[in-house]
């Protein structure tokens, strides 16, 4: 055998850790735990404030958001009544505060259930493949192959009207996108060379798909989860508007839409405020996701 | 010794080495042994082809191979991208369950996946360093986790052979709190070394291990491998396609060539005297410069040279 020729080292030097001026910030990889980016920090902005008016509706209004005042019905904006009233006389600016909290509530439930259900099966689907992967594919086949609203309304109809009903129904249509997503992510995360590292370190296989995989595949479903709330709260929405969402008289960005569309050529905020905040939710959590993806480093 | 078994498939060759002998002294008995050893791939096929009865095409990626592994030896793995080095060398790291054959650690053979106990044995070192680590751990985490699981070191001191580990392998202790991305691929390679070193294993598989590193960092890797397996008392079997490489580490060769091998010998023997055509013909592809005589010898010197 040939003696080596070189020595050892030298071994290259470390990139200089770059200390975060503010302690706090730091974490692991001596990058800050943070990494805040424009993106973020906007999209985050806009969904604290948008939680903080749902949190703090009762001090930002004095008026009950469903106490009716017929004498008082369909009012301009002013007189006390920052946005008006609707066609019962309820102070419509309460109303837009109190729904942020149904919305908000319904949409991020609605895609809770689906994320994690559909996140599981996806995983162990692209893991494990043979005919579990088969038969759970083609059972995603066929619910895509369906109008999801028309599945979801018929979902509602037949399980009666009411917020678990929604649930169940989002639920059941939708964690078919996130076992998709997650399972084609896996289908390539475990082909990685440190999928086979860990089996070679002798690691269990439940360790590997929660450790190594699981991180690793859950950004992109996380990046869809964001935008799946706006689908959610838009179904909330038609749902309302076809009288099987969240029964009256809660107030939801949808009833208010659907019961402001009457009058929506004399008083057009009516709907197009309670929708502005649809769009602004949308916008917040879009950014979110945005901000997610650029501090993960991936475009 | 699984020397003297008989072929057991297709144009496999069986390895006449009963007591070995090596440029660097005699070696010790088997630690690692495969034996009519065969990895077949079905592929899918087409849609149509399977509506016809069509079978799917089969790739034969490993066809029959017989290899063993001494004690303190280091054997080379030499073929072009393709032959089934890679395959061979994962069926060997217990990653793949094969189609036929068996795979021994140790005397003993794998009835499918290794244990806990068998996988500290035999470690692998992977090709690609920016996928080889997990890009979510820190380097840390990705030792610890090994050590704990393995219950190697009491709780308390997983920390200490952390940084022991990363010592070991060049590193300064630092690097345990630090991401994958902020190294180099030398320096992750370094990392993929002290993950496989961190089950203190008797034997290591090298997959192309410096194949997707800079020229200037390989000869740096080569040797702190050859440092390890000295200080650690390792076998090694080394997977390359550089001729240069093997040469400069290896004991034994044994050249592998769609699926099979096809010359297996000391390795100034096989340099020197090749039997094989295929042989002849890797050795010729080895590149020369300013028209130095001997085609391996001249690909080693360019690389020290270009140090």
């Amino acid at each position: 055998m040939t003696a080596p020729a070189v020595p050892v080292g030298p071994v290259e030097p470390l990139q200089p850790l770059q200390p975060s001026r503010l302690p706090w910030l730091r974490g692991r990889g001596g990058e800050g735990v943070l990494r805040l980016n424009p993106t973020l920090v906007i999209g985050l902005s806009l969904l604290v404030v948008i939680v903080l008016a749902g949190v703090l509706a009762p001090v930002l209004s004095p008026w009950d958001p469903v106490a009716q005042d017929l004498t008082a019905s369909l009012q301009p904006p002013g007189n006390g009544h920052l946005l008006g009233t609707d066609q019962l006389g309820r102070d419509v600016f309460t109303r837009l505060l109190y729904a942020a909290r149904v919305d908000l509530r319904v949409g991020a439930l609605a895609v809770l259930f689906p994320f994690i259900i559909g996140t599981t099966l996806g995983l162990l689907a692209g893991w494990f493949g043979g005919w579990f992967d088969l038969v759970l594919m083609r059972v995603v086949d066929m619910v895509v192959a369906f109008p999801s609203f028309v599945l979801i309304i018929a979902l509602v109809f037949a399980l009666g009207q009411g917020t678990a009903s929604i649930y169940i129904a989002i639920t059941l249509v939708g964690w078919v996108a996130y076992a998709r997503i997650v399972r084609g992510e896996v289908l390539v995360a475990k082909e990685q060379e440190y999928a086979l590292a860990a089996r070679a370190s002798g690691l269990p296989t439940w360790r590997i798909l929660l450790r190594h995989l699981l991180p690793n595949v859950l950004l992109q479903a996380f990046v869809f989860a964001m935008s799946d709330v706006v689908l959610s709260i838009l179904a909330i929405v038609t749902l309302g508007y076809l009288g099987l969402g969240v029964p009256p008289p809660t107030p939801d960005w949808g009833s208010m839409i659907s019961e402001g569309q009457n009058f929506v050529f004399t008083k057009w905020y009516l709907t197009a405020v309670p929708g502005l905040a649809v769009v602004v939710t949308g916008l917040a959590l879009a950014l979110v996701a945005d901000g997610v993806v650029q501090r993960s480093g991936r475009r | 010794m699984s020397g003297t078994s008989p072929s057991t498939g297709s144009g496999s060759v069986s390895i006449g080495s009963g007591s070995v002998s090596t440029a660097s002294g005699s070696v010790g008995e088997e630690v690692l042994a495969v034996e009519g050893l065969v990895q077949h791939f079905r592929g899918r096929g087409s849609a149509w082809g399977r509506l016809r009865g069509r079978p799917p095409k089969v790739v034969k990626a490993v066809d029959g191979v017989d290899l063993v592994l001494h004690r303190g030896e280091t054997l080379g793995l030499v073929g072009e991208s393709g032959c089934g080095k890679s395959t061979l060398s994962r069926c060997a790291a217990g990653l793949y369950t094969p189609t036929a054959g068996v795979v021994r650690y140790a005397r003993q053979p794998l009835h499918g996946a290794p244990d806990r106990a068998q996988r500290r044995l035999v470690q692998m070192v992977f090709q690609d360093p920016y996928s080889s680590l997990n890009p979510r751990m820190t380097v840390g985490q990705t030792l610890s986790e090994i050590l704990t699981y393995h219950r190697l070191v009491p709780r308390a001191q997983v920390r200490a052979r952390v940084g022991e580990l990363i010592d070991l392998v060049g590193l300064p202790t630092r690097a345990a709190d630090q991401l994958p991305r902020s190294f180099s691929g030398g320096q992750r390679q370094r990392i993929g070394i002290a993950r496989a070193l961190a089950l203190e294993p008797q034997v290591l598989i090298a997959d192309e291990p410096v194949s997707a590193l800079d020229v200037s960092v390989q000869a740096t890797i080569i040797n702190l491998l050859l440092d390890l397996k000295e200080t650690l008392g390792l076998s090694m079997l080394f997977v390359s396609h550089n001729m240069a490489v093997v040469r400069q580490i290896s004991d034994r060769i044994a050249v592998m060539h769609d699926g099979v091998v096809v010359e297996e010998g000391d390795t100034s023997e096989v340099f020197e005297h090749p039997h094989d055509d295929y042989t002849r013909l890797l050795l010729a592809s080895v590149p020369r410069i300013g028209g130095a005589p001997a085609p391996a010898t001249a690909g080693a010197a360019t690389e020290r040279g270009l140090r």
